[in-house]
């Protein structure tokens, strides 16, 4: 359990954000600069907010009213989080064995069979006398994670815990972060810039940017439904459009938007005829139809038609720009490579494309 | 060409040194080892270097800490205002002490009358050379405890150790090197300081008089005994400059 709700002012922003959790793996998704690892420092106590509170699992790290002249401040080494630092921040003077016996606490005993469990669980079995500093970047993070979780704490902290390494490594340590967070069922919060990386591990995921929580929901929800324009930029919606609402049908769940670039139906939202609004697609949602193809109901799929000037290979398959109007390139299409194929996709081909109102979302301006 | 310039600074530096060397012979050695003047200022040295050392670390240490940790404005005045007898000219130096602490001084007047009286004493030799002496080893300390990342000192307080432990098990053993080498540097600056001694302690054989007072006195009533301990002073210096180097190369942890 986490529940933050913290203020800060600095020279050149002001930190203002609330954030509560449960057991989740939430990612802090934003650009540098944005508060994330200053939140991180807030929660561990390495920095004190001006006001607001800190609670991890029922206890009070932190409390300071507005206004209030003394707050309550518990130090770091009084607070049970588990922090893993950008650069593992190792003991380069230590072996692996001693940097994770570092925090224990309790009997011989106890500590030994933990510290041998957690070697296991992070790959470490053989390296345990080495030199920190003789170890690879990816095997650091392991130690530094597992230095971490030997001090049993109730929150584990990461700051772009991936971010030196390459990525075969990547992938594996995300999965070792998992099965951490599967084994230890305490809130994990990280920071990254890496949509991926938030897609694929963020339960939980919240976009930051100049100090200030602009959405937090579950994965589904901020990548998929973002509230505004510039969380959409973030998530990488790519396909964001303005507009000016021709018709509303509310019987009929329906929207008629007549775009700056052409012209769709969105899910029913409350507004009226005349209102600018904002709305976009996820690449991915968006998809290729065959030409002749029957469609279901009319209205509902949008369907455009543009040429295809660029065709980038992406993981599995490819990034589509597609041209509709005057622009260089108004639509950002992710396909699978078997699709591509089966369309025998070439750059200057003219295509039909459809934003199925389903996956059309509306975006607040800001 | 560039080898021209060493060979002045050798011809500079290490022919004096080496004429010092041939200034004495055997039985020199063996009388000078063995006169009173040596073997006092020999003590002299010994005792007040250590005890100016033993107080240098105690208050230089947390010093040094507060100096690399604290931002405060005015720091570089504290900064400045420590460094600054490194370079004041030593007679300067004793001569701010003997005011200061000379039987009219301020702090002076009020210590005689409970009957303490520093100038001339062996404590005025210790405070002399912890005057000069200290700036080396703060310098280096604070600069060993700034090198040392911050990440890790947090890490250590996240890990649940306080403050203190901290200190001994992170900081301390990772700016050693650093500490060792200003100690070294301090304690020769120490052993050699002169200039301040003699103003504010005075020249009193087996009270005050140091090995480099010893080696002044000596030049006009024992030329070789005056040689002995400038070869002495020579010797340990040497030793002591190439110990730092070995340390700062290999790095101690």
């Amino acid at each position: 359990m986490l529940e933050v709700q913290v203020k800060k002012k600095f020279r050149s922003f002001t930190l203002d954000l609330e954030l509560s959790a449960g057991n989740e793996l939430i990612c802090l998704l934003g650009p540098s600069g944005a508060g994330k690892t200053t939140l991180l420092h807030m929660v561990a106590g390495l920095m004190e907010p001006d006001e607001g509170l800190i609670r991890v699992n029922n206890k009070s790290y932190f409390q300071k009213p507005a206004g209030a002249r003394r707050g309550r401040q518990l130090p770091p080494y009084r607070r049970r989080v588990g922090y893993v630092f950008q650069n593992y921040a190792l003991f380069p003077h230590l072996t692996v064995n001693q940097n994770i016996l570092f925090g224990a606490k309790g009997s011989m005993d106890e500590t030994r069979q933990e510290a041998s469990y957690l070697v296991n669980l992070l790959r470490l079995r053989g390296l345990e006398q080495r030199k920190v500093t003789e170890l690879s970047s990816g095997q650091q993070q392991r130690v530094a994670l597992a230095r971490a979780l030997i001090t049993r704490p109730d929150i584990l902290l990461l700051d772009e815990p991936f971010s030196n390494l390459d990525e075969l490594i990547r992938r594996k340590l995300r999965l070792d972060l998992l099965r951490v967070h599967r084994d230890f069922r305490i809130p994990i919060m990280m920071v990254t810039h890496d949509l991926e990386e938030a897609s694929t591990l963020g339960e939980m995921v919240a976009v930051m940017d100049s100090g200030r929580i602009l959405q937090v929901g579950t994965r589904e929800e901020v990548f998929y439904c973002p509230r505004s324009r510039r969380v959409a930029r973030f998530v990488g919606m790519k396909n964001i459009f303005d507009g000016r609402v021709a018709e509303v049908k509310p019987e009929e769940n329906l929207l008629k938007v007549a775009g700056d670039k052409f012209n769709v139906c969105l899910p029913y939202h409350p507004c009226r005829v005349g209102d600018r609004i904002v709305f976009g697609i996820r690449p991915e949602n968006i998809s290729l139809v065959r030409n002749g193809a029957e469609l279901g109901k009319r209205g509902e799929n949008n369907v455009l038609k543009g040429r295809l000037v660029e065709m980038i290979p992406e993981g599995p398959g490819y990034r589509l720009f597609l041209k509709t109007t005057a622009d260089t390139y108004d639509l950002e299409i992710l396909i699978p490579s078997r699709i591509a194929l089966k369309h025998q996709l070439t750059v200057g081909k003219e295509l039909s494309v459809t934003l199925r109102k389903t996956a059309l979302h509306l975006l607040r301006e800001d | 060409m560039y080898w021209l310039s060493v060979v002045v600074w050798l011809f500079l530096i290490l022919i004096p040194i080496l004429s010092i060397f041939g200034s004495f012979s055997h039985a020199d050695l063996v009388a000078g080892l063995g006169s009173p003047l040596v073997r006092e200022a020999l003590k002299v040295s010994a005792v007040s270097s250590g005890i100016s050392m033993a107080l240098i670390l105690t208050l230089g240490l947390p010093t040094a800490y507060f100096l690399a940790h604290s931002n405060w404005r005015g720091k570089i005045f504290l900064d400045t205002l420590l460094d600054l007898p490194m370079v004041l000219p030593p007679a300067v130096a004793g001569t701010a002490l003997l005011l200061a602490f000379g039987r009219s001084g301020p702090v002076g007047r009020w210590l005689s009358e409970i009957g303490l009286v520093i100038p001339f004493s062996l404590l005025a030799v210790v405070m002399a050379q912890t005057f000069v002496a200290a700036p080396f080893f703060i310098r280096s300390a604070k600069s060993g405890f700034q090198a040392v990342d911050r990440n890790l000192e947090q890490a250590a307080q996240t890990l649940g150790k306080t403050p203190c432990q901290v200190f001994w098990r992170v900081t301390f053993p990772l700016s050693l090197p650093s500490l060792v080498s200003g100690m070294i540097m301090s304690w020769a600056r120490a052993l050699g300081e002169f200039g301040a001694t003699l103003v504010f302690a005075g020249n009193m054989p087996g009270r005050t008089q140091t090995l480099s007072l010893a080696v002044y006195t000596a030049m006009e009533t024992d030329f070789p005994a005056a040689m002995v301990m400038s070869a002495l002073l020579v010797i340990v210096s040497f030793v002591v400059l190439m110990a730092v180097k070995l340390l700062a190369g290999k790095g101690l942890g």
